[in-house]
């Protein structure tokens, strides 16, 4: 992948990965990830990262997980 | 440069490395464990999968096979290894894979002595089967697709204690609730007067007249440590264990060192349901359907946040973004194969390059569970199935190169055999022709078992380890003081 985004930045690079099968899609499901990793995209599909981590800590917490 | 000296040396603080550094010093014995990676402070998790690959992913998750296809090769780096970030799932290694071992590999398989094997980590990881209340609708779906269609089916043993259901698993368990080893036994190694040196590079083992003597270490800034210890235990998982090993001029007579990789290799089907089914809250692996087992495809449960979702649904553009709209009410069901393909490891400078090719065999394994897939979907009252193939492309036609595969379960390259030309290490996990060295990690399973191995590696890293301590491995009535 490291290889792969510098390449999909470039209109000659975008046209080689298109000849890779399967190329177009990795590159798109890392793009996915990050963008519905936003808060605001999450949220609305029922998804609080935030509260999900917070509530990991509040557990450990009050029963001295480690 | 420093010197310590110890009994012991561990590499690797994963699934085999962990557990025989915690028996060990529990036994008495004076332990170095080396782990090339971190610590990981729980406190730390974030439950965002971006983040959180790039903190507990070797390579950010990004390692991948050279082959067709190229598979996606996840393994985590720090305190824990890769049950850092798997989903947690335990399975006894199946009879028919013990049978196949003593048969091709000539290994000698007590089975009341594994017997206690696994029910000592068993014990110690707090494994049990999931309820269906924390499998949550995901696994719901798949049970009402399993029953109507009368396929066999069951919810899946994890090492879980005091689990809510997070739906992040394999981006570090932010409620501790997943027994990693690097929450139970490294700590117990460390309690029994262990020591645990993090970011540590293990550069080379020291042998001299066929006997190992330690292993030299660097830490990141340079700085030199040898370890001086008359047995030294590499666990530095499959893909980097024979290069370790490589790197010290161990040049197997068997010319194992390196091959017969099996990875699992695994690929998954999204379904939009009618019903909200929330795939992220519940354990994400949670069920398992195990009735074409015998013909090497295992379904088992995958799920997570929006982010996961997105990554792994099998479309682009807008039909991507129409479809992830529905997120509430997406399935998602793995597709595991157990594969006769192998592949092999190799060291360009110090990096592993990996090269699987997927054979004949186990193209027809997809071709034939993706259909399954399909129809276990649709039993289950599916609206539409997204297979993760190219448009156009059936299952009963794919191809390798059609396959968006990734793999969790890399196995086999430094393989166990009784006969010195035939595998690296024996029936015991002692390298052959070498005194003092032993491999505890999922590099020594002969073959692909089918179903996840970590409880398979623990148990035979707990066997090394009472080998060791040259006194039997306690059954848990004689734990408990039953008898």
């Amino acid at each position: 992948m490291r290889v792969l985004l510098p390449l999909a930045r470039r209109p000659r690079g975008r046209a080689l990965l298109r000849l890779a099968a399967g190329a177009d899609q990795a590159l798109w499901s890392l793009g996915a990830m990050g963008y519905y990793d936003h808060h605001d995209v999450a949220l609305p599909l029922g998804w609080d990262a935030d509260a999900v981590a917070e509530r990991g800590r509040q557990l450990r917490r009050e029963e001295g997980r480690p | 440069m420093s010197t310590i000296y110890a009994d012991a040396c561990v590499i690797g603080a994963g699934a085999g490395g962990a557990v025989v550094a915690a028996e060990l010093a529990e036994g008495g014995a004076k332990v170095v464990v080396l782990e090339q990676g971190p610590a990981h402070d729980a406190d730390a998790f974030t439950a965002r999968p971006p983040q959180m690959m790039a903190r507990l992913y070797r390579d950010g998750g990004q390692t991948l096979t050279v082959g067709n296809p190229a598979v996606a090769l996840p393994l985590g780096r720090g305190v824990g290894g890769t049950t850092l970030i798997n989903s947690g799932t335990c399975f006894r290694t199946p009879p028919h894979v013990l049978e196949r071992w003593r048969r091709e590999s000539g290994l000698e398989l007590d089975d009341a002595e594994l017997d206690r094997c696994f029910g000592r980590v068993e014990r110690a990881l707090s494994i049990s089967e999931v309820s269906p209340e924390l499998a949550g609708r995901n696994a719901a779906v798949a049970r009402r697709g399993a029953e109507r269609l009368g396929w066999s089916h069951g919810y899946l043993r994890r090492n879980a204690k005091g689990c809510v259901g997070s739906g992040v698993c394999v981006f570090g368990c932010p409620t501790s609730a997943k027994q990693h080893t690097g929450i139970t036994y490294v700590p117990r190694a460390l309690a029994a007067g262990g020591e645990l040196l993090t970011g540590t590079d293990a550069r080379r083992l020291m042998i001299h007249r066929r006997r190992v003597r330690g292993v030299e270490t660097r830490f990141p800034d340079g700085s030199r440590v040898d370890v001086k210890a008359p047995r030294v235990i590499v666990a530095a998982g499959t893909i980097h264990t024979p290069l370790l090993l490589g790197a010290s001029g161990i040049d197997s007579r068997s010319g194992q060192l390196g091959r017969n990789l099996s990875l699992h290799p695994a690929t998954a089907a999204v379904a939009l349901m009618d019903e909200v089914v929330e795939m992220a809250r519940g354990v994400p692996q949670s069920f398992y359907v195990d009735e074409f087992a015998r013909d090497g495809i295992m379904f088992e449960t995958v799920a997570g946040p929006p982010a996961y979702a997105a990554m792994s649904l099998p479309l682009v553009g807008r039909r991507h973004a129409e479809v992830m709209a529905s997120y509430p009410r997406l399935a998602q069901l793995g597709l595991m194969v157990s594969d006769s393909s192998r592949g092999s490891v190799h060291g360009i400078g110090r990096r592993p390059v990996i090269r699987y090719d997927l054979a004949q065999a186990d193209i027809e394994k997809f071709r034939a569970g993706m259909g399954r897939l399909e129809e276990l979907f649709k039993a289950a009252g599916a609206r539409e199935v997204f297979l993760p193939l190219p448009a156009g492309v059936v299952p009963e036609r794919l191809r390798a190169r059609d396959l968006r595969l990734m793999a969790f379960h890399p196995l086999g390259t430094a393989r166990a055999d009784a006969r010195a030309d035939r595998g690296v290490v024996d029936g015991r996990l002692a390298v052959h022709g070498l005194e003092g060295l032993y491999v505890a990690d999922g590099s020594v399973v002969p073959s692909a078992l089918g179903v996840n191995p970590q409880l398979t590696i623990m148990a035979l890293a707990t066997r090394l380890a009472f080998d060791l301590l040259e006194t039997p491995c306690p059954s848990l009535s004689t734990e408990r003081g039953d008898g």
